[in-house]
């Protein structure tokens, strides 16, 4: 069962559209980390999952309820943590716990507690007193202490320093469990902190949902190939499908990166196109992978314009 | 509803300092005066204490509960969260009856219970603050429902007025009830309409914002709203009749009289200067007021003639007819300073004091008021002026009397009577007197309607002093008026009394002093109406004057 789907969904601010057409499906219990350079419709496409925004067309499902109809019921097994999100902030961190206490059903004190003491939270400081990242972590303690059963972060760890951020994380991992799935959906930049936790990634750029795969998968049809011959070589012409960001830095060298390797075949393909001459191919990270993605696209955009 | 209180509970935590701050200048601005905590000396500052005060907290209060879970955006913290919308309304409106309607409630409870207010009279004050109360709050909830910060409501709201004001101002409608037309003769109906429809609309504009989200269509309905509420309260005006329950008040409903007859005495004079509504164009064009002297004959000692309305016709012989509205109430004096003492010492049993400077000015019956070029057309015709007058006879009534010293008081069916100070001047005394009175615009009669006035003509005040068989009569005094309370008017009396007279013998020699007011007793009289009557008039060869050249002097003639 699908946590998460979305049919031809779109919104726009006036002209400018934010989402455009997408379609999207995460299964219950994945780890879905929802990448894209800025302005690409990230948070837009989580607050229409959530109903903070309507869509302009198309529908969406969270938790098998259509996201125009969420109601109080169902935000008990959503959690939602943003940056930017309003927060009671003349609270201290103990009040707010008291607060959403008697909202949940599935509240768990013990769990606060021990969140509470891994976060380092001072529980009698109002909220606004707090840093940005003890802010964050104030709210997404509020939001785990219920164990919902979905959980969106949008962009939870801009801004945050490392060991903030590992806090964090931490706090994500260690949910105790229940017999019940969990899914989390991550919008970030901090492309290295979600690689940790992701196993689904979407790329998303311009509103339109370029990517969306496993991340074990898109890890392993990317790579980065240079090709050194003994004499000058010559990148073929056409440039072969799936090879970006092709390079020539000195006349017997030529550097691309592939994104439909097959690491069944290897380089085999690749050494074909260029007898003779020593290739050398490398896994990329995700953030590489991102990158690539990120200036592909935006190459793409200029050139159609 | 434990949801409802657990969200009460968060904003009362919240926004502790200004619902008690709400609590107490609601307090403030009724009881302050009843127990005499404002300033005397600074009417400015007792004026902002009283009455600013409580209307700038009541909107920030109301716009920061509403606002602290905000309707609009997409980052308000309980739209994550299981918190029903309708929920949260109902905690927020708790919170406004709480920190607003439940103090205005008690306090006027304890106001009209201390008064020994009549029930009728009770219940409409209640309905009245209450009411207008939370439908102020309704009103700042609905513009903090649609914006994001206290300035953007504030804002709201100015704009808001502006657009009804010049919209109003642009469509005259005759059925709408525009805000500034408060000359209406009974307003009260529409304004109880107001207050009842405007609340529905602001509640069902809240809760469509709260459910929806849809700013904009509630910014289209609400624009569609203000219109259609102004225009129902026009047509539909609400009255609450509380009037018909009202058996205990103390008017007397008057007999018709007999006997008494009346003439205008020619000629004619102008009288100030105004403007009248040209039918022609709807607009305001200058116009003077046409008066004539009149004279009264047949007057029963101790009574006095008032007049409530002229209705006048001008016929020429060229078929031509020139109809003028009822003058409306005629508020000052028709009766003598004489003819007032007359009627006190009649009451009192008292001799009137002989001689009593009496007033010399002949009565002067505003007729009509006529622009300047009607009667510049109509210059050198002569008519036949027909005038039908509605008068009234008043006798005064021993109200009560209190001891003559400061602190004193006296309640009774609503009203309240304190002497404040008393003063002892070169042979005169001046006594500050504080009238205060229980009243609603849901009562249209007796002394607890709004327009019921706390002035010497309504009452008449005699110091007696028993011990000594000697009385003072007061001279005419205007009472000073505090800044209106809603369910309490308050008016301020300095009543200088002179000369002191034997009772049934001459005038005494001896001034008042401190030892003649130890002695004394304060005897407060109300005028009461105890007839009606109606005469017609008729004038032939009447020529409607001209106003003079210089605006502000008044003719000779008005002074023979």
């Amino acid at each position: 069962m699908n946590a998460i789907e979305c049919e031809n969904l779109s919104r726009s601010f006036g002209r400018v559209p934010a989402v455009q057409g997408l379609d999207l499906k995460i299964p219950e219990g994945s780890f879905f980390a929802l990448l894209g350079p800025n302005g690409a419709g990230k948070s837009t496409l989580l607050k229409l999952l959530l109903n903070l925004l309507r869509p302009t067309s198309g529908r969406s499902r969270v938790l098998g309820r259509d996201s125009g109809s969420l109601g109080p019921a169902d935000f008990r097994r959503i959690g939602y943590v943003a940056d930017g999100q309003d927060l009671p902030d003349w609270m201290t961190v103990s009040q707010l716990l008291a607060f959403c206490r008697p909202l949940y059903p599935t509240w768990d004190d013990g769990l606060a507690t021990r969140l509470r003491g891994q976060f380092d939270l001072p529980g009698d400081r109002p909220i606004k007193k707090l840093s940005r990242g003890m802010r964050m972590k104030a709210a997404l303690l509020s939001s785990l202490s219920y164990r919902p059963e979905l959980m969106v972060l949008d962009e939870p760890f801009g801004g945050l320093d490392p060991l903030v951020r590992d806090d964090f994380i931490q706090g994500l991992l260690e949910i105790p469990g229940d017999d019940r799935p969990r899914t989390f959906i991550v919008s970030s930049h901090d492309i290295d902190e979600v690689e940790r936790l992701a196993d689904q990634v979407g790329f998303l750029a311009a509103g339109r949902l370029l990517v969306h795969e496993s991340a074990d998968a898109l890890r392993g049809r990317f790579r980065t190939v240079e090709v050194v011959g003994t004499q000058a070589v010559s990148s073929p012409s056409p440039v072969p499908a799936g090879w970006t960001e092709v390079k020539q830095p000195a006349e017997n060298v030529i550097q691309f990166v592939c994104n439909s390797f097959d690491p069944a075949e290897g380089d085999g393909g690749i050494r074909a196109r260029f007898p003779g001459s020593g290739i050398t191919v490398h896994a990329m990270t995700l953030a590489e992978i991102f990158l690539v993605l990120a200036r592909t696209h935006r190459e793409s955009g200029r050139a159609a314009s | 509803m434990s949801a409802v209180l657990h969200l009460l509970r968060k904003d009362l935590r919240h926004l502790w300092a200004l619902a008690l701050a709400g609590i107490v200048f609601s307090l403030v601005s009724t009881l302050g005066w009843y127990w005499d905590l404002l300033p005397r000396s600074s009417g400015f500052l007792a004026f902002v204490t009283s009455q600013i005060a409580p209307m700038v907290i009541l909107f920030i209060a109301s716009v920061a509960v509403v606002q602290s879970d905000p309707a609009v955006g997409d980052r308000a913290f309980w739209r994550t969260r299981p918190i029903p919308p309708g929920v949260l309304l109902a905690a927020k409106a708790l919170f406004l009856v709480l920190v607003f309607g439940l103090p205005s409630l008690l306090v006027n409870l304890y106001l009209a219970v201390s008064m020994e207010t009549p029930s009728p009279v009770l219940l409409a004050m209640v309905v009245e603050s209450t009411g207008m109360i939370l439908a102020e709050c309704l009103v700042a909830a609905l513009a903090a429902t649609v914006t994001t910060s206290l300035m953007q409501a504030a804002a709201l709201m100015l704009a808001a007025a502006i657009a009804v004001l010049a919209v109003g101002a642009l469509v005259p409608l005759p059925n709408l009830f525009a805000p500034w037309r408060l000359d209406l003769p009974d307003h009260a109906p529409r304004m109880a309409a107001v207050g009842l429809f405007g609340g529905f609309a602001a509640l069902i504009l809240i809760a469509h914002q709260y459910l929806t989200r849809r700013t904009v269509r509630t910014f289209v309905l609400l624009a569609v709203f203000i219109p259609a509420v102004l225009f129902s309260s026009g047509r539909w005006p609400v009255s609450f009749r509380f009037a018909s329950l009202d058996s205990s008040d103390t008017v007397v409903t008057p007999e018709k009289s007999t006997g008494v007859q009346m003439m205008l005495i020619p000629p004619t004079i102008t009288w100030g200067y105004g403007s009248v509504n040209d039918p022609a164009t709807g607009r305001a064009v200058r116009a003077h007021t046409v008066a004539m002297n009149a004279a009264m004959r047949s007057v029963p000692e101790g009574r006095i003639i008032q007049v409530e309305s002229i209705a006048s016709t001008i016929r020429y012989p060229d078929g031509e007819e020139l109809p003028f509205g009822s003058t409306g109430k005629v508020y000052w004096p028709f009766y003598s300073g004489l003819a007032q003492a007359q009627a006190i010492c009649r009451e009192l049993g008292l001799v009137p004091p002989a001689p009593y400077p009496d007033d010399s000015r002949r009565p002067v019956l505003r007729l009509f008021s006529v622009s300047n070029e009607k009667a510049k057309a109509l210059s050198g015709k002569r008519g036949t002026l027909t005038a039908t007058l509605k008068l009234y006879e008043l006798a005064f009534h021993d109200v009560a009397s209190i001891p003559a010293r400061p602190g004193a008081r006296l309640v009774r069916d609503g009203q309240m009577w304190k002497i404040r100070n008393i003063e002892v001047l070169k042979g005169s005394i001046v006594v500050a007197l504080q009238h205060l009175r229980a009243t609603s615009v849901l009562i249209t009669q007796g002394p607890a309607r709004p327009d019921f006035r706390s002035d010497g003509y309504r009452f008449g005040f005699v110091l007696l002093n028993r011990k000594r068989g000697e009385f003072s009569l007061s001279n005419f005094r205007w009472p000073s008026e505090d800044t209106p309370q809603w369910t309490v008017d308050i008016n301020n009396h300095n009543i200088s009394f002179g000369q002191p007279w034997k009772v049934g013998g001459p005038p005494i020699d001896t001034p008042l002093d401190e030892s003649w007011i130890s002695d004394a007793e304060m005897v407060i009289m109300s005028a009461v109406p105890v007839g009606t009557f109606e005469k017609q008039l008729t004038l032939e060869n009447f020529e409607i004057p001209q106003a003079p050249d210089t605006p502000d002097s008044v003719p000779a003639s008005y002074w023979q």
